[in-house]
């Protein structure tokens, strides 16, 4: 048995139907007219029979081949009530003189209707008739009514099942998923777009506007510029999640065409790819660390090299300097003593103008060794930068130094006068040379006639005092001050009276080397104070050497 | 203070020993002085002394043997008996370039040339009799 058509049985007018699908499928089967007919009869009886029984039949017309192998056509109508059914019924006895076979069976009644012996029961047969019947065209308005009522109800129920499936499908889903028109209208959004625009009510949206609302990073113009292709894009975009806090996400934008409007829709999403983002800009800011670090470290190692190489070359250059000094000190003082012998021993034999020119030579030579000691005690104080420093006391360096100027204060009947004595740290011999160098000059830079009075004083210096001369204010300082009655200077000269070889007067005034003065700033410097001066022309000077009191780590 | 003075000057420079002998003459101790060009020359002589001289007269900077160097030798020899050779220093350097903490203040006395034959005389009149 082949099925080609069945036919569900509810109501009289399903019986005109039954009789007009048996005739087809009769004519199908390549049966006369009369004989079509009479099958068609036999069949719409049975079908009537059957629904006085108040059932629901079902109707089966198709093919099949009979035990004797002749091609028939067949209508089964199934009912579990036949047995219910009297079968001397006049109009069952009818129908069944109306047809070639005629089966009863417990829940089935089966008519059979012979088909010419021309026509085979080919597989194309059964495949094209099946076919056929499918897309056989309403034969009443009931039936098309019934038929696209059928057919609607179950696309209804296929798609609410299919949006509930894409609801659910895109709720679940870690993105925003919407769709909208081109003019920003939309359509539809899904769980995630509506939490993260915190409203339900997504149609009251403009989808453009919103974004304009809450993107930063790139400009939505280039959003709408997109758009206007009509061509898929995706885009990396900065959101405001709350007041102040963006996060990337990215933006990909697919064309729909609705086919209602015959207009391009947008569907798409927003993922949220801030870690990544993140991850990203680590990574680039690790390299450009790695970078940066690599160069500071080489140009630490350029600089390190550079200061080893200054540093060598200044200890050489002081090396050189102490040692050009030393050996050039006793070839000049030769020159003093044998010139001065010359003179001492042999000074009434000497012509006077030869006695002249022996003093010449002798003050020259005089001059030379001057230089080369101030060189000697400069380049040695430029040498080692190591200073040993340890408690000293005042009375003791001053002592220290009046006793190298011994014959200074003996011819000028200099009045040197410590005012007070005090212990602070510092260099024993360095200071005592920064003292001898100012004393000497206090002695030195006097008008005619004068006799110098030098004082000395020392004090533990207040934190208000540091302002002007710029000192750290988180050590303790010490400052002793040198005031002399000389001839002072004009403060015009303060940086220069400070520089190695600067004078203010020339040789046949006061005699000197111009060292003294930069040895004393260097002494300063060594201890990390500071050596300043104050003077009035004619109106002596101050020169206070600030120092800290700590125990300096070197360098 | 000893009548006869013998004097160990231990110096390397001929300009210096010219002076020296110069100013020595002058104050009639030339006869009493013996020189030595360098600390080993002198201290090989001292050892071979019955009778230790009044004064070693020694300047600083030598060859072979230095000025430390020979006090140095003279100290752990136990060559010093009440104080006796006086041993002096004489030389163009500061006092600061004796190495601190080698030796007792007690165990030398310093004096610099100077740079006139009349101070280099008083000086070693002083060194020897005590006066200018």
């Amino acid at each position: 048995m082949y099925i080609l058509t069945k036919l569900t049985l509810s109501n009289d007018l399903d019986l005109m139907l039954a009789h007009k699908r048996s005739m087809q499928v009769a004519d199908y089967g390549g049966i006369g007219i009369i004989q079509q007919t009479s099958f068609a009869t036999a069949v719409s009886e049975v079908c009537r029979l059957m629904l006085d029984k108040e059932s629901r039949p079902c109707m089966y017309l198709g093919v099949l081949k009979s035990k004797t192998g002749r091609s028939c056509v067949y209508a089964r109508i199934t009912d579990p009530r036949v047995t219910s059914i009297n079968i001397q019924n006049p109009n069952l006895v009818y129908a069944r003189k109306l047809v070639h076979g005629f089966t009863v069976e417990d829940d089935a009644i089966t008519l059979i209707c012979e088909m010419p012996t021309t026509v085979r029961l080919s597989k194309e047969l059964i495949a094209n008739g099946q076919k056929l019947f499918e897309e056989l065209p309403a034969v009443t308005p009931y039936e098309e009514a019934k038929r696209l009522n059928d057919q609607l109800q179950e696309m209804a129920n296929r798609l609410g099942e299919s949006e509930k499936k894409y609801q659910v499908l895109t709720d679940s889903l870690p993105l925003m998923m919407f769709t909208v028109r081109s003019d920003g209208q939309m359509l539809f959004a899904n769980e995630g777009f509506m939490h993260f625009a915190g409203t339900r009510a997504f149609e009251q949206l403009n989808w453009l506007t919103w974004l304009a609302d809450r993107q930063s990073g790139i400009s939505i113009s280039r959003i709408l510029e997109k758009m206007k292709t009509g061509e898929a894009f995706s885009l990396e975009i900065s959101l405001k999640q709350s007041l102040d806090e963006n996060r990337w996400h990215l933006l990909s934008m697919n064309p729909i065409e609705n086919p209602l409007t015959g207009q391009v829709d947008w569907s798409g999403f927003l993922v949220n790819i801030h870690a990544q983002k993140l991850v990203e800009e680590t990574l680039r800011d690790n390299e450009e660390l790695r970078h940066i670090r690599l160069a500071l470290e080489t140009r630490q190692k350029e600089l390190d090299l550079t200061v080893a190489n200054l540093n060598r070359s200044n200890q050489e250059l002081a090396k050189f300097a102490y040692v050009a000094s030393h050996d050039l000190q006793e070839p000049a003082r030769k020159m003093v003593v044998f010139s001065d012998m010359l003179l001492s021993k042999y000074h009434d034999s000497l012509p006077a103008d030869g006695a002249g020119i022996l003093k010449r030579i002798k003050t020259g030579s005089e001059r030379m060794v001057a230089v080369i000691r101030d060189l000697l005690d400069y380049s040695k104080i430029s040498i080692d930068r190591h200073i040993e420093i340890e408690p000293v006391q005042l009375t003791q360096i001053v002592q220290q130094a009046r006793e190298q100027l011994e014959a200074q204060i003996a011819d000028s009947g200099a009045e040197v006068r410590l005012d007070n004595d005090l212990t602070f740290m510092g260099n024993k011999q360095l200071l005592a040379l920064l003292f001898q160098n100012l004393i000497g000059n206090a002695i030195k830079f006097v008008e005619k006639d004068i006799r110098p009075e030098i004082v000395i004083s020392a004090q533990q210096v207040r934190l208000s005092e540091l302002k002007g001369v710029n000192l750290d204010p988180n050590w303790a300082w010490t400052s002793i001050s040198v005031t002399d009655n000389g001839i002072g200077f004009d403060e015009r000269f303060l940086e220069r009276i400070f520089e190695m070889f600067q004078r203010l007067h020339s040789q046949d005034q006061y005699k000197g080397t111009g060292i003294g003065l930069a040895i004393c700033k260097r002494i300063a410097e060594m201890h990390r104070g500071q050596l300043i001066a104050r003077s009035k022309v004619s109106k002596g000077s101050v020169f206070t050497i600030y120092l800290p009191n700590i125990k300096l780590s070197e360098h | 203070m000893k009548e006869n003075k013998h004097i160990v000057l231990v110096e390397d420079d001929d300009d210096d020993i010219f002076l020296l002998k110069t100013a020595f003459e002058e104050l009639n101790m030339l006869d009493k002085v013996q020189l030595f060009r360098n600390g080993q020359d002198a201290l090989v002589y001292l050892q071979n002394q019955s009778e230790p001289p009044s004064f070693v007269i020694s300047d600083l900077n030598m060859p072979v043997m230095n000025g430390f160097e020979l006090l140095d030798e003279l100290l752990k020899k136990n060559f010093f008996v009440n104080g006796n050779p006086q041993f002096v220093f004489l030389t163009t350097s500061e006092k600061s370039m004796i190495p601190s903490h080698s030796f007792g203040e007690s165990q030398f006395s310093f004096f610099t040339k100077g740079y006139s034959y009349n101070q280099m005389k008083d000086t070693l009149s002083i060194i020897t009799t005590g006066k200018a």
